[in-house]
């Protein structure tokens, strides 16, 4: 078994931010040609490790994020095969899928997910692996936690066996989901095999109206693209309206980058994007260093994408979605489809369709009605896995309540 | 990843064409945290009786199959979903080759990446096979990687295509983990001039 250092949670973490500022100001860029860059292909030229004609890349990947889902039999293959993590430090655990939403003192109900959660347990012990586990103040959803730690940032290669690992893409980082076997390939060698997505610029100029949120402006590009237009793209969101975003709706915007069927959706790094790292647990101790570099990130001007799609941030309105993919959504003022017209399957989800209010947002808004349907919209959820989510969410449903006291109570 | 290069065993012959991944590994046995023992859950709908008894009928359960690690099957082998527990649940059980006329495209390479070769043979070959088990049982095979050959003791001698580099991954047992290893000096390199970003311990 490995023992690293210091395994209790209030441990210090030893940082390596030396050697990264050190690499990471490197000219490495400068001996390729000076072809002008977008965003994406700057972090998949740094992370390039080994590239043959034809063959999948081999990219470096500098975070590995590991929760109790997707990782039990990578790691049990890892044993099978006598192999070791390569580099444990940048690999970080957390349970955050099937672990009770109260009463953590409790042992877990559901057997299979205690078993889960007790072997994340055990495999981070054995491979010395950092776990922010239940009952650590930091634990958390898996990709709300790297951001807050200050571990999820610009330039970086990140993975995570899960879709939603787009989320980090705010950060101006080059994150997705992997399977199990990659998983457990990315444990063994720090590196992914990967072909090489295009480039899709997502460009939304002007200002967002008044009450049309980023949760409104993501669903908004998905109806455009569909649920599966995104396929085979790598997105970057630019433009006036997406600057404009806080930090917390730039993670709702690439979180749901999957939705359209892409695999990553990044937003390049600016002031917002350091103003939230600063200070952060994990962030570069000489960080004035490491934004200086990060500022060489965002894409070139006269970079060229695969495909650019424009749109104006003013014809935005709030969103609702009414089917059964997250392409299927319309404007708040605009009719959902006649569920005549679907076979009885579609209708009958049509009828239990509702509206998963993305957190981390505190719209003054209108209670919005779903037109057809008659559901009311217009709630504040945070699933209680996340401690700071849930107090986040109460918090910003008082500040309705406070500003809004004709609104119903129930449902906030 | 355990390295293929002769294999002789004996054959279990399921004349069944289009068998699934949901009839290999049933999907209420996935839930598993474990990679390896999904071998007594094989064909369990096929393979067990509602009380829990081997169905007497059922080609893995006949005397003459005991200890079989070459299954023989009809077209379209491994069909349905991508579940690579299909090919854990064959590997767990002891299967080491599958001979069909034709496999499900992702079932086809889970098995190279658990170590298992699949072998297409024309629909003809397959029934020659079919009747030698048949007339033969307990029927022995004898596969050859390196030649490329699948013999019996009866006189027969087929040879069978598999892409080279595949051959070579299995010949030597490399997994692409194994594979990317092979390029380990590279990533130490890329590592001293990347750096680590700044990460916890
Ligand atoms: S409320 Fe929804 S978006 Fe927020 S943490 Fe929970 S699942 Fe994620």
């Amino acid at each position: 078994m490995i023992r690293w250092p210091d395994n209790s949670s209030n441990a210090v973490p030893r940082i390596a931010h030396q050697s990264f500022l050190k690499s990471h100001s490197m000219p490495q860029t400068d001996t390729k040609s000076p072809r002008p860059r977008t965003l994406f292909e700057k972090i998949w030229d740094n992370h390039v490790v080994h590239d043959e004609p034809g063959q999948q890349t081999m990219l470096y990947i500098d975070l590995q994020l590991v929760h109790e889902v997707t990782s039990a039999q990578a790691f049990e293959g890892l044993r099978l095969a006598g192999r070791r993590v390569r580099r444990p430090n940048l690999t970080v655990a957390t349970p955050d899928h099937n672990v009770p939403t109260s009463d953590r003192g409790l042992p877990i109900a559901d057997p299979i997910s205690r078993k889960q959660v007790d072997t994340l347990r055990q495999n981070c012990k054995e491979f010395g692996i950092r776990i922010y586990d239940l009952g650590d103040p930091q634990q958390g959803i898996v990709h709300i936690i790297g951001p807050e730690l200050g571990l999820t940032q610009p330039g970086m290669t990140i993975v995570c066996g899960d879709s939603h690992t787009s989320t980090h893409g705010a950060f101006g980082a080059l994150a997705f989901g992997i399977g199990t076997s990659e998983v457990e390939h990315v444990l063994a060698t720090q590196t992914l095999l990967q072909y090489k997505p295009k480039t899709c610029e997502l460009r939304i100029d002007g200002r967002l109206p008044l009450g049309v949120t980023a949760k409104d402006l993501v669903l908004f590009l998905i109806g455009k693209l569909t649920a599966s237009g995104g396929s085979g793209y790598c997105l970057e969101y630019t433009g006036s309206a997406v600057r404009a975003l806080s930090m917390e709706q730039r993670m709702t915007v690439c979180n749901m980058s999957i939705e359209a069927g892409a695999r990553a959706g990044m937003i390049a790094p600016d002031e917002t994007t350091y103003n939230y790292l600063r200070g952060r647990q994990f962030a570069p101790k000489d960080f004035d260093a490491a934004v200086a570099k990060w500022r060489e990130l965002p894409s070139d001007p006269g970079a060229t994408y695969d495909r650019v799609e424009i749109y104006d941030a003013a014809d935005i309105e709030p969103q609702v979605t009414w089917g059964t993919n997250p392409g299927q959504v319309v404007s708040v003022g605009q009719r959902v489809p006649d569920p005549q017209q679907f076979d009885s399957d579609d209708g009958h989800n049509l009828a239990h369709s509702r509206v998963h209010w993305l957190l981390h947002e505190c719209p003054d808004r209108r209670p919005a009605r779903r037109r057809g349907g008659g559901a009311r919209v217009s709630r504040f959820r945070a699933c209680g896995r996340h401690g700071g989510a849930r107090q986040r969410a109460s918090e910003a449903a008082g500040r309705v309540r406070r500003a809004r006291p004709d609104l119903p109570r129930r449902g906030l | 990843m355990k390295p293929f290069t002769t294999h002789s065993g004996t054959v279990v012959a399921m004349d069944r064409a289009n068998v699934d991944t949901d009839q290999i590994i049933p999907k209420q046995f996935l839930k598993r945290i474990e990679r390896t023992g999904f071998g007594q859950f094989l064909f369990f709908d096929w393979r067990f009786l509602e009380d829990g008894s081997p169905n007497p009928e059922f080609e893995l359960n006949q005397p003459l199959a005991a200890g079989a690690s070459i299954l023989l099957a009809r077209r379209n082998f491994g069909s349905g979903s991508s579940r690579e527990h299909a090919p854990w649940a064959l590997d767990d059980y002891g299967i080491r080759v599958v001979i069909a006329p034709s496999f499900a495209d992702i079932f086809y390479n889970n098995c190279f990446k658990n170590g298992m070769l699949p072998i297409v043979f024309t629909d003809a070959q397959v029934e020659e096979l079919f009747q030698r088990a048949a007339k033969h049982a307990p029927y022995q095979l004898h596969i050859d990687l390196n030649n490329q050959t699948v013999s019996d003791d009866h006189g027969l001698n087929y040879p069978f295509e598999v892409q080279s580099f595949r051959r070579h991954c299995l010949l030597h047992g490399l997994d692409d983990i194994g594979l990317t290893l092979k390029h380990e000096p590279k990533i130490a390199e890329f590592e001293a001039r990347h750096g680590q970003a700044p990460v916890a311990i």
